[in-house]
């Protein structure tokens, strides 16, 4: 073998060499950490599903099932199925749907459509009449979705009234900024790219992605209505009624939107509206925060704890 | 017909005698410089479970473009080789390597971009990672000289020094006194080269405030990490917009996205507005979604009037802002090996100008990598410079880190300017007009770098002129040395 390609040869062993030890230095740094606490067996991932029923133990907990049992409910059906075809996973069968569906748009607009053409409004030679009849039945579908996108049918606690005293006010404000900080501002942050995401997976031909996309806003669904069952009970000043109200009426709209793209399969047109109306409520949800300091100002109240109402306070400083 | 079938035979029995010692000692160099590649963190910055599957997708990035940067190098060896043995005149050999060595870095600043090529590419030559010039960014005297002719200008210097001496030591028969006097004619060069910069006509001085950082690359921040790291920036941004003219934020800060995740567009302006009485500047970079694509966004704020201008980043990250194909690839074959979705934002290229206008100053604006292009630093009419900078992707690293103020340096120098170097991952930096480094932060982290900047209306010579001049003399003597190799051939 001629020198020169001994020597070629020998450098491609030596990178081959660096690249070794690259790999072996870069995978030790990443399990030292895990050598120096002493973890032997890594605990469950949030995200891990640890029974394999299509719920993960993050959902398992949001459900209130059993992470360690694919079938809470002993019903026959896996907690991950109930969920993803609007069943409850808590409450054996037959009568454990979870939402009442309303009336499918998508086969309205397909009904309207069929009939249009059949009756001849939907006849193109005839421009005017053809423009007017895809107008109406697209008008159709717009009201049916922002009715069915702000259908009152959540049920919740009626308002309790608290007084107006400065007391009553500070207790309010730290029993509701404690549960935005917590609870609701951390999820809405990445959520308008993850429902995004969740949403375009409906388009896929893989069944196992469209059920994935159907347990996320089902989980989501009940994630808010959780929040909004906690927020309804909070004894309200007469003075913060209007952010109280304002609240839960967002909360509402995020369930409803969260159920209505949970049936996007069936439903693709009242699915395409919730994504929309739920990209607005991100935008709507964020200001309420410093609605809220700018009113905490205003009546010299206490600003709630916690680094979320610093930072709003400190944004809010001067103005 | 025949004279292709000839060609293509004389193709086929071409042996690359020369290319490998060249080759060689640039997989050696370029493995070295280069070996920031291994610091890109798969599995935080793509979502990649799979971490073998993840390094070995890093090994394809790093041995491609190592090979092929290295191949550059072979090229040199090989035609260099070539033209000085077909001299009679050995005393101008130094010449004819140093002009084929200029010509070859030039084309592999053309040559990388290729390699890497991806959605988000813009061609030029813009990658000039390992250019030897920049090894001599602790000598000022020679760094000064790169206003005149730029880094080629001292690569040409470097390999004619070096090919000189390597002549006197192989040679015989050679007079050493000629050589000798080549040799000093270097310094002759570069003391001329100073002397010919043009005096800088200064503008008012300026109170510049840097606030670095420490965000790591992530597609998705966690709340408590959004809340610390932007609580930290807005405390930062308070305590020095009382005393400074212009506030920067380094590149991935997200500031203005962030703070409208808060306030509405009212209370947005009111708070710029309470920063400082008078109008200050506040430079902040954003990835911002757009119609045709994401876009990494430099945004410049005036205080008390809103946007004042605009800059989208034009030479894209490769791995960092896209995928270039030699990832992209190999990625898609190990799917199924993967948990999730192999995930990571593509960015859309800018087509603006990267200077921007603010009361009486023209600022150009480099956002990371695009420091390391001369011609993107070269372009246009300017008085002062502003480097956005992050190394989250690379977690830090300190060769890249390196690279990057070595580059900050030249581009400072070449066009006679103060340039501001503001980092995420990374010191900052304040280099005067000469490439001198004249204040830095003491270490990474969330700090304040606060300096006065002097903006500078002169155009060096580099500043009007760019790399042409250059890339035209060594033209010039490499066609001279080729038509003497193919008359020494015919003979």
């Amino acid at each position: 073998m001629p020198n020169k390609i001994k020597i070629f040869f020998g450098f491609l062993v030596l990178i081959a060499l660096f690249s070794v030890y690259s790999v072996l230095s870069s995978l030790g740094s990443r399990y030292s950490s895990v050598a120096v606490i002493g973890m032997q067996t890594p605990l469950p991932t949030p995200d891990a599903d640890s029974d394999h029923d299509g719920l993960s133990n993050t959902q398992e907990m949001i459900w209130n099932t059993d992470p360690f049992n694919p079938d809470t409910d002993g019903d026959g059906f896996k907690d991950g199925e109930e969920v993803a075809s609007g069943h409850d996973p808590l409450k054996p069968g037959p009568n454990d749907i979870l939402l009442k569906s309303s009336s499918n748009i998508t086969d309205q607009v397909s009904t309207l459509m069929v009939s249009g053409l059949y009756a001849g409004a939907l006849d193109e030679s005839n421009p005017v009449k053809y423009n007017q009849a895809l107008s109406d039945i697209s008008d159709s579908a717009i009201i049916d979705s922002i009715k069915a996108l702000n259908s009152n049918n959540i049920s919740t606690s009626k308002t309790i009234v608290s007084s107006d005293s400065k007391e009553s006010q500070e207790k309010y404000t730290n029993t509701l900024g404690l549960i935005i900080q917590e609870e609701l501002w951390g999820p809405l942050i990445n959520e308008p790219r993850v429902s995004t995401e969740k949403f375009i997976a409906f388009n896929s031909d893989n069944k196992q992605k469209v059920a994935d996309s159907q347990i996320y806003f089902n989980t989501k669904a009940t994630y808010y209505k959780n929040i909004l069952n906690e927020v309804a009970v909070i004894p309200t000043p007469p003075s913060w009624a209007n952010v109280h109200q304002q609240i839960i009426g967002d909360l509402r709209q995020l369930i409803t939107s969260h159920q209505s793209l949970a049936q996007t399969d069936i439903d693709p047109i009242k699915g395409s509206a919730a994504l929309s109306n739920l990209m607005f409520l991100y935008q709507d949800v964020r200001p309420i925060l410093t609605t809220i300091i700018q009113k905490i100002k205003e009546n010299n109240l206490k600003t709630p704890d916690g680094a979320l109402w610093n930072l709003i306070v400190s944004l809010t400083n001067g103005q | 017909m025949d004279r292709v079938i000839k060609t293509y035979g004389k193709i086929v029995r071409l042996h690359p005698s020369g290319f490998w010692p060249g080759f060689i000692i640039g997989l050696v160099y370029f493995s070295y410089i280069f070996s920031w590649i291994w610091a890109v963190s798969p599995a935080n910055a793509f979502e990649i479970t799979n971490k073998p599957v993840g390094l070995f997708l890093i090994f394809v990035v790093f041995s491609i473009t190592v090979a092929t940067a290295a191949i550059f190098w072979g090229l040199f060896s090989f035609f260099g080789r070539r033209i000085v043995r077909g001299q009679t005149n050995q005393y101008i050999a130094p010449l004819y390597l140093a002009s084929v060595f200029v010509l070859v870095e030039y084309l592999r600043a053309w040559g990388m971009g290729l390699v890497w090529l991806g959605n988000g590419s813009f061609l030029g030559p813009h990658w000039t990672f390992g250019n030897p010039a920049y090894l001599l960014s602790f000598l000022p005297w020679i760094v000064k000289t790169s206003s005149v002719w730029g880094i080629y200008g001292i690569d040409f210097l470097i390999i004619f020094l070096l090919s000189s001496l390597a002549l006197g030591i192989k040679k015989e028969a050679i007079n050493r006194r000629i050589l000798l006097g080549e040799i000093l004619l270097i310094p002759i060069i570069l003391l001329t080269a100073n002397s010919i910069t043009p005096d800088k006509q200064q503008g008012t001085p300026l109170t510049v405030s840097v606030i670095q950082t420490e965000k790591p690359a992530k597609i998705n921040y966690s709340p408590e990490e959004l809340l610390t790291s932007f609580g930290q920036e807005n405390t930062l941004l308070k305590s020095v917009s009382k005393n400074s003219d212009i506030v920067i934020f380094p590149e991935t800060a997200n500031f203005s996205q962030t703070l409208s995740e808060f306030l509405n567009p009212t209370m947005v302006q009111k708070y710029f507005s309470s920063l400082n009485p008078k109008n200050i500047l506040v430079v902040d970079s954003n990835s911002i979604p757009e119609a045709d694509g994401l876009k990494s966004k430099v945004l410049f704020v005036d205080s008390q009037n809103g946007i004042a201008g605009t800059y989208d980043k034009k030479l894209l990250s490769p791995m960092g802002e896209f995928l270039p194909y030699i990832f992209k690839l190999p990625l898609s074959f190990f799917k199924s090996f993967n948990n999730n979705n192999f995930s990571t934002p593509e960015f859309t290229p800018g087509s603006g100008s990267n200077i921007v206008s603010s009361q009486d100053n023209r600022i150009k604006l480099l956002v990371c990598s695009d420091i390391v292009s001369p011609s993107l630093g070269q372009e246009g009419v300017f008085d002062f410079m502003i480097a956005l900078s992050s190394l989250g992707i690379f977690n830090g690293n300190n060769r890249i880190a390196n690279e990057m103020v070595d580059a900050a340096r030249f581009r400072a120098t070449e066009n006679g300017k103060y340039l501001i170097l503001a980092s995420n991952y990374n010191r900052s930096y304040i280099i005067n007009p000469d490439g001198q480094i004249e204040k830095s932060t003491p270490e990474n982290g969330y700090q304040i770098l606060t300096a006065s900047i002097v903006p500078n209306k002169t155009r060096t010579w580099y500043n009007r002129l760019g790399d042409l001049p250059i890339l035209l003399l060594s033209l010039a003597i490499f066609g001279l040395g080729f038509k003497n190799y193919l008359h020494a051939k015919q003979d």
